[in-house]
């Protein structure tokens, strides 16, 4: 039996998918080959160790044993078992639902969208955002520009309008439109497919115009190899370019790198937009400060040097929190790009600390987080202290669902089934794309329409009825962390759960009042980078 | 580990029950993963890991503390595993008694290696990308089956199978070096 075979076999008795005669075949090798058993073991563990992560339930759930005898004992030690899996599987790391579509943009990708400037796409199933993979087939760009980096390295700003697909990481065709290509070391041999023939890049830096309807090769720096579909292959170098027009012979003319956008004009430009885009912002935000709905504005982006203090900058609030005290947090990149413009809460025992005074009965919590990922079991946004009775908890699950919740009683049976709150989960939103990529979170207590609606980028997710029994008239807050959960004052044990958010934050505001949708989403719009 | 006890006064009989409990549920992982490699069905896991879990409870007072508890009670499983193989009918999926014999043996004599291995696959797990450890993950979730996946998925089966496969052997290759790492201090 070959090694290859044997793996297979082994592979299809962990699945539980092998022919009675293919198991014999198999049994025998592993009777008499140490190496089989190796084989064996080693992929049974690897199998066993992903089946441990993939596990939604603890795999314990085995019927009880008949045998009462027994039963008592064992009976104690599964619940055991089940706190002790608990505790492990949170060190391994999060469970995440894998979505089908997961799988196929990860079959499928081949570059990512780094950046766009106006740039309008057409025949789109999603809207593309920055840093979404690029989908297969003929892509269509309208207008405006977009800076794409294959995962061979090589970096385009293609101009609109233009037609192109990108084949693999190494190849691409370009039906219509202008294009730059910078190719490093490591993709040489990068190749472009066009009507007129197909261009391979030796490194490091070319162009395309096919926009008209004589296409234009431009070599701006080292040398490419132009394959025409006619005739013999001509050979490049930095300064040269060649017009191709169909049916004639090309013409030698000298590159002209100025027609071409290239990656730091980009960047400036970029730069520029969301420049405007903040100035606009602040522009907003000084009107959404009067709001008298708005008890804390808690802006991680305003400067405050040697002070570790986050502002409030609610201006007209009924009750008027002071500033959150900084602990352990670090000061980096904010939505905008501006250094030291948010804080980062991924150091141990990261948070902010806040004191919210009042009693309020509708809130809207909203934040917008850079989150790297949901590594902790709860990945707190924001949690009063300990959970006392009318405090609000919301946090992400590390399952990828938001959560909120109020907890209604002291859990002596004064609700059904001796409930002491009701959490309000959404589906599960996340996805790794959303790792690194800022986002705003939003959820909507609301005591009158007795309703909790959680909101991503403004735009709601779930929204669910609050069961009558379960229904906080008097929500009070008090002490309260920012991304995460400090346990119950004048503890004096030192060891503490960890649910920092593993991200950074920028801002957080908080309404003493149910926002609406359209309110939201008007926040969102004004407020994104 | 951290599993609060309870505070309560307890008899001399509820601290031996409790100090076996949470040894037992330490070494319980490792344990399942010995019985699963001489079982390949999981029910047949499951009865034997009840029985031995009650055999290793009756004898704890036999249980000599200077030895290592896991290769003590992989012993009693080996025996379990045997004894319940013996009294099944080979209608399903069952290793001959003297494969299963030899696959305990050497799970035993070579526990601390497996030890190392698991840590290891851990660690080379955690650095597999994350889209594809969900991939990974999935086709490894209990119940569910390849073949549909990759229907789903609007791919053939064999493309899946290869990604996988080529996704294991990665795994398989970070293990071996991160061990050979190892050897120095082992």
């Amino acid at each position: 039996m070959s090694p290859a075979e044997r793996n297979q076999l082994i592979d299809d008795l962990i699945d539980q998918d092998i022919s009675e005669a293919d198991f014999l075949r198999l049994e025998a090798d592993l009777s008499v080959d140490p190496i089989a058993r190796a084989a064996y073991y080693e992929r049974l563990q690897l199998s066993l160790a992903l089946a441990e992560v993939a596990a939604v339930r603890p795999e314990r759930e085995a019927p009880l044993p008949a045998s009462s005898r027994r039963a008592l004992v064992w009976l104690a030690m599964a619940a055991l078992w089940l706190a002790f899996i608990g505790v492990t599987s949170v060190w391994f790391w999060p469970r995440q639902r894998a979505g089908l579509a997961g799988v196929e943009s990860t079959a499928n990708g081949h570059a990512a969208l780094v950046t766009q400037i106006d740039a309008v796409w057409s025949g789109m199933a999603a809207p593309l955002i920055d840093g979404a993979l690029l989908p297969p087939g003929m892509i269509h760009l309208e207008s405006g520009l977009a800076q794409i980096e294959l995962f061979s390295g090589v970096r385009l700003v293609v101009e609109g309008e233009a037609k192109f697909e990108i084949l693999s990481s190494m190849e691409m065709r370009l039906a219509r439109g202008r294009l730059r290509a910078h190719v490093p070391e490591a993709a040489h041999g990068f190749r472009i497919h066009t009507s007129e023939g197909e261009i391979v890049d030796l490194g490091t830096e070319f162009a395309v115009d096919a926009a008209g309807e004589r296409a234009e090769l431009h070599v701006l720096d080292g040398e490419v190899e132009w394959h025409p579909k006619a005739a013999g292959m001509l050979r490049l170098v930095g300064g040269e370019a060649l017009g191709l027009a169909p049916g004639n012979d090309p013409t030698q003319m000298p590159a002209d790198d100025s027609r071409f956008v290239g990656l730091s004009e980009i960047n400036e430009r970029q730069k520029a937009t969301q420049e405007t885009r903040r100035k606009a912002w602040l522009q907003f935000s000084e009107g959404l400060r009067r709001d008298p709905r708005l008890i804390a504005a808690y802006r991680m982006d305003v400067p405050n040097p040697g002070e570790r203090l986050v502002p409030n900058l609610a201006a007209s609030g009924m009750v008027k929190p002071g500033a959150g005290a900084i602990v352990a947090a670090k000061r980096v990149e904010g939505r905008w790009g501006q250094t030291e413009g948010a804080l980062d809460f991924s150091p141990a025992g990261s948070r902010v600390r806040v004191n919210i005074p009042g009693r309020h009965s509708s809130l809207t919590l909203l934040c917008w987080v850079k989150i790297n990922s949901l590594d902790r079991l709860y990945n707190s946004l924001f949690l009063t202290d300990g959970h006392e009775v009318g405090a609000p908890h919301w946090q992400i699950m590390n399952d990828g669902r938001l959560f909120f919740s109020v907890k209604r009683s002291d859990g002596h049976g004064t609700t059904a089934g001796g409930q002491d709150k009701y959490n309000f989960y959404s589906p599960p939103f996340w996805t790794p794309l959303l790792s690194g990529r800022w986002i705003l979170l939003g959820a909507v207590y609301d005591v009158e329409a007795k309703t909790v609606t959680h909101f991503l980028n403004g735009s709601p997710l779930a929204s669910e009825a609050i069961p009558e029994e379960f229904l906080v008239e008097n929500v009070t807050i008090g002490n309260a962390s920012i991304a995460n959960w400090s346990e119950p004052a004048y503890r004096r044990d030192a060891e503490f759960a960890v649910r920092n958010l593993n991200g950074s934050m920028d801002e957080f505001l908080l309404y003493s009042a149910a926002l609406s949708a359209a309110e939201i989403a008007e926040i969102f719009n004004q407020s994104r980078p | 580990m951290t599993i609060d006890a309870p505070t309560s006064p307890n008899s001399p009989q509820d601290d031996r029950y409790e100090v076996f409990v949470r040894t037992f549920a330490h070494f319980e992982g490792d344990l399942r993963r010995f019985v699963r490699s001489l079982l390949p069905n999981w029910t047949d896991v499951d009865d034997v890991m009840q029985q031995t879990a009650v055999v290793l409870w009756r004898k704890f007072d036999q249980y000599d503390p200077e030895t290592h508890f896991m290769k003590w009670a992989c012993v009693v499983a080996r025996f379990e595993a045997l004894a319940y193989r013996r009294k099944m009918a080979r209608d399903r999926l069952v290793f001959r008694e003297d494969v299963l014999e030899l696959m305990a043996d050497e799970g035993i004599e070579e526990m601390d290696q497996r030890d190392a291995e698991h840590a290891a696959l851990a660690t080379c797990l955690q650095a597999v990308p994350e889209t594809q450890r969900h991939f990974l993950t999935l086709a490894h979730t209990r119940g569910v089956n390849v073949k549909e996946l990759a229907e789903e998925a609007g791919s053939t089966a064999a493309a899946f199978y290869m990604r996988l496969t080529r996704l294991r052997q990665q795994l398989m290759k970070c293990v071996e070096s991160k061990l050979g790492q190892g050897h120095h201090h082992a």
